[in-house]
């Protein structure tokens, strides 16, 4: 027992008490870690639905474009101003290569999701532009 | 500038108003997924806020303890 020594300690209760509220609070801050895991793993598949319901209306909207006769309506416009489309810029048709230059990429790297609906998008804009 | 007119089939302007019904359908439930995502959203930085507060607290209860270990009266 030689050479031990032995300190004080001033209010231990409030001390124990301190000790065992910090515990509480970790503890406390430890379940709200799961409850964010939970949190977000209800928003994912939240995430998931919402994912599913735009793709829904995408495959609606190519019903309704395959029941309405929009291939018409575009030959016809296409038609009408043949005039103002037969000068196509050079710049355009540099475009035009640039984008078969690049497509063997994007196929070499087989094409995700998000570039397919990258293309789509293209192919809306392209569209409408034509539209005017 | 005149307008060209087209015309559809009456079976298939009644599938046309049908989806349209549906997809209109569709949007609203799209609305409250993302209105539910929100709330999500919110309840997870009420969370995260909450963290914050506890650890504020917890630093402050360290503080009174190493406090109360270095006024030891020798």
């Amino acid at each position: 027992m030689e050479g031990e020594f032995f300190i004080r300690i001033e209010e231990p209760g409030k001390l124990r008490k301190n000790f065992l509220e910090t515990s509480k609070e970790i503890i406390q801050n430890l379940k709200s870690y799961h409850k964010i895991l939970k949190l977000r793993e209800e928003k994912l598949a939240l995430l998931d639905d919402l994912k599913t319901d735009l793709k829904e209306i995408n495959l609606l909207f190519d019903k309704i474009k395959e029941l309405l006769p929009l291939e018409l309506l575009k030959q016809i416009h296409e038609e009408k101003p043949k005039t103002e489309k037969k000068k196509p810029t050079t710049k355009a048709k540099n475009d035009k290569k640039v984008e078969t230059k690049i497509k063997p990429q994007e196929k070499a790297s087989k094409p995700s999701e998000l570039a397919k609906l990258e293309e789509s998008l293209k192919e809306i804009e392209d569209k409408l532009r034509t539209l005017g | 500038m005149t307008q060209n007119q087209i015309f559809v089939k009456i079976d298939e302007y009644k599938e046309i108003l049908n989806i349209v019904g549906i997809v209109k359908n569709k949007i609203t439930k799209a609305k409250e997924t993302i209105d539910k995502i929100n709330e999500l959203k919110k309840q997870e930085n009420e969370e995260i806020e909450t963290w914050g507060s506890n650890l504020e607290s917890v630093s402050k209860k360290v503080g009174v303890i190493e406090e109360a270990l270095s006024q030891v009266n020798n």
